[in-house]
């Protein structure tokens, strides 16, 4: 934190939760973008 | 998160935040960030979408009662059987799952809330706005959307001043999806109780993070192929456009890919209900639950190379007919490892039928109907006599109805008294449950036979010797959709007249386990504040 204080236990919970929120985002976001692609380079 | 924080600093001095109970007034639901009462939320908007829905079912029956056009001009059903589609998937089912989740998942696996409280408020509330943009639609010069569901280019591109409309409301209900499905599946990886190994979760919030994944798979997908047809129609590109060297039938590729996933979206949460009610009224522990839980994620893991055989009369080369043929055809495995499971953990039980059973063995039979005649639409040369034909409606129509939506009553069924903390009237519910079970047969199966003599979906008149079915059909349903207030009634009373009703004890069926029948019924607005201890006694169906 920035006023130096420890983060509190439901602090910590709150900032994983978030964090494992948007690495799924990236994930979904990475998939779709792979999608994309490998569709535009279909043969013929 | 600054109002978060504000109450973090009381977590040591006075708590008295975390016993307050909900706002009051319209408020209350405006605001709400509780799990359970954006549950409520979710499955009242449900109800209301389910009957929208429902009438414009009737108005397509109503003009199908005959050959010839009766009461719509056929731009007019057009738009009936495109809305009614949208509708009910996107504001029926799947709102549906998403409130019994929200009720369900957080006290079956022992945390307080859904990880993300506020994401589940906005996503509910995205809701209301995207289906009011889509049902205003029939209001504007040229109306609503016509073109189906599957919104095909190039014909959707001719949908008038209602496209974008259509357009912006897919948009807004991938959000909310997306953001339920980030929240349902954040919760579940972050927040179980400690000792709530996954392998120890009940089915129905395994069922739900495989959804979830699903959905956070496959939603932005649609985002994408809506929006190159939004820049198709009013950018100059050409996604879809042959003449600018684009390719129409990337479309459908595209828009399956998104398209079966969202089938298995559809019904992997009624596996889980199912998966749920059986156990507790056949009084054993369920058969094979790590099975059960491998072939959600084979069914799951299928779901995404099997797109094209919706489109197997498109013209796609032999090689690619027969591996979505045989990948098809692979679903069968899994789906008949569940099925196998259900009468399995049926078979010697000291078996009961209250009214939730009733429509979980109904589901196993009827589903499985369903699945038979997917089955047969999977052979891709058979499929050309199929494909496009009622034999489809009636196909999808038994997944969906006796398949998603029973799975969605039986859950409230089942769970009603642990929400109101009274019983529904029993009487009443095992009317509702034979009356539907009837009049729902006496609608669907009909359609098989018109189908396989050739009788073409989506169009308002049809050849005269198709007429006796299509009448049974309209009768039956009518008939169903009439015995649905029934259940309207019987919810309604639990949850607004409480009086006079038998309340509910915690464990509402003797036979049932799990943390949610360990508090009280009603259950309070907050559960679970301090993490419950997981016991083996309540976790029957895990190896221990």
């Amino acid at each position: 934190m920035a006023d130096g204080k420890p983060l509190s236990q439901q602090q910590a919970l709150a900032r994983r939760n978030l964090r494992t929120a948007l690495w799924l985002g990236l994930v979904a976001l990475g998939f779709v973008v792979a999608f994309f692609w490998s569709m535009s380079h279909r043969g013929g | 998160m600054a109002h978060d924080h504000a109450h973090d600093g009381h977590d040591h001095g006075h708590d008295d935040h975390a016993h307050h109970g909900p706002d009051k007034g319209i408020m209350r639901w405006i605001k709400t960030t509780n799990h359970k009462d954006l549950g409520t939320l979710y499955l009242w908007f449900s109800a209301i979408m389910f009957t929208i829905g429902g009438l414009m079912s009737l108005a397509i029956r109503a003009e199908l009662w005959q050959p010839g056009l009766q009461y719509f001009d056929p731009e007019l059903f057009n738009q009936f059987t495109t809305m009614h589609a949208l509708v009910m998937i996107f504001g029926g089912v799947m709102p549906g799952f998403v409130g019994l989740a929200n009720w369900m998942v957080p006290m079956m696996i022992g945390c307080s809330d859904l990880a993300l409280p506020r994401v589940n408020n906005w996503g509910f509330w995205i809701l209301p706005f995207a289906f009011a943009l889509l049902l205003s639609t029939f209001f504007l010069p040229g109306g609503a959307p016509a073109g189906g569901w599957t919104i095909y280019p190039p014909l959707v591109l001719q949908t008038g001043n209602s496209f974008p409309l259509l357009i912006f409301a897919i948009h807004l209900m991938g959000i909310s999806s997306i953001t339920g499905a980030i929240n349902v599946a954040v919760t579940i990886l972050n927040m179980r109780a400690p000792g709530m190994t996954l392998l120890k979760m009940p089915l129905f919030a395994w069922s739900w993070l495989i959804t979830a994944y699903l959905l956070i798979a496959v939603m932005p997908v649609l985002a994408g192929a809506v929006t190159m047809l939004l820049t198709d129609k009013y950018f100059g590109t050409s996604f879809f456009n042959a003449a600018g060297g684009g390719d129409p039938v990337m479309f459908e590729h595209i828009f399956w890919f998104f398209g079966h996933p969202e089938v298995y979206i559809l019904i992997l949460p009624s596996f889980g209900i199912i998966s749920t009610i059986i156990p507790t009224f056949a009084r054993k522990p369920l058969f094979g639950y790590a099975s059960m839980v491998y072939a959600m994620a084979s069914i799951a893991f299928l779901s995404f190379i099997v797109w094209a055989h919706h489109m197997f009369t498109v013209g796609i080369p032999l090689a690619g007919e027969l591996f979505f043929m045989f990948s098809t055809m692979l679903i069968a495995v899994p789906t008949g490892v569940k099925v196998f499971n259900w009468v399995a953990t049926m078979w010697q039980g000291s078996m009961t039928y209250e009214t939730p059973m009733l429509f979980a063995v109904a589901f196993v039979f009827l589903f499985s109907i369903g699945g038979f005649s997917g089955l047969m639409l999977a052979l891709a040369p058979v499929d050309f006599q199929y494909h496009n034909t009622y034999f489809v409606v009636a196909h999808f129509h038994y997944v969906l109805v006796p398949g998603a939506v029973f799975g969605i009553i039986a859950g409230v069924y089942y769970w009603i008294p642990k929400w109101t903390g009274v019983m529904y009237n029993e009487t009443l519910g095992k009317i509702h449950f034979w009356w539907s079970a009837v009049w729902i047969n006496v609608t669907f199966f009909p359609q098989h036979f018109v189908g396989l003599a050739g009788m073409p979906r989506r169009i308002p008149d049809y050849a005269v010797q198709f007429t006796d079915f299509n009448q049974i059909s309209t009768v039956g349903a009518f008939l169903f959709f009439i015995g649905q207030f029934l259940f309207f009634y019987n919810i309604l009373r639990c949850a607004l007249a409480r009086k006079g009703l038998k309340p509910a004890p915690a464990r509402v069926w003797e036979g049932a386990y799990g943390l949610e029948w360990t508090v009280p019924s009603p259950a309070p607005y907050h559960t679970f504040e301090d993490p419950p201890e997981i016991t083996d006694a309540e976790t029957p169906w895990a190896a221990h």
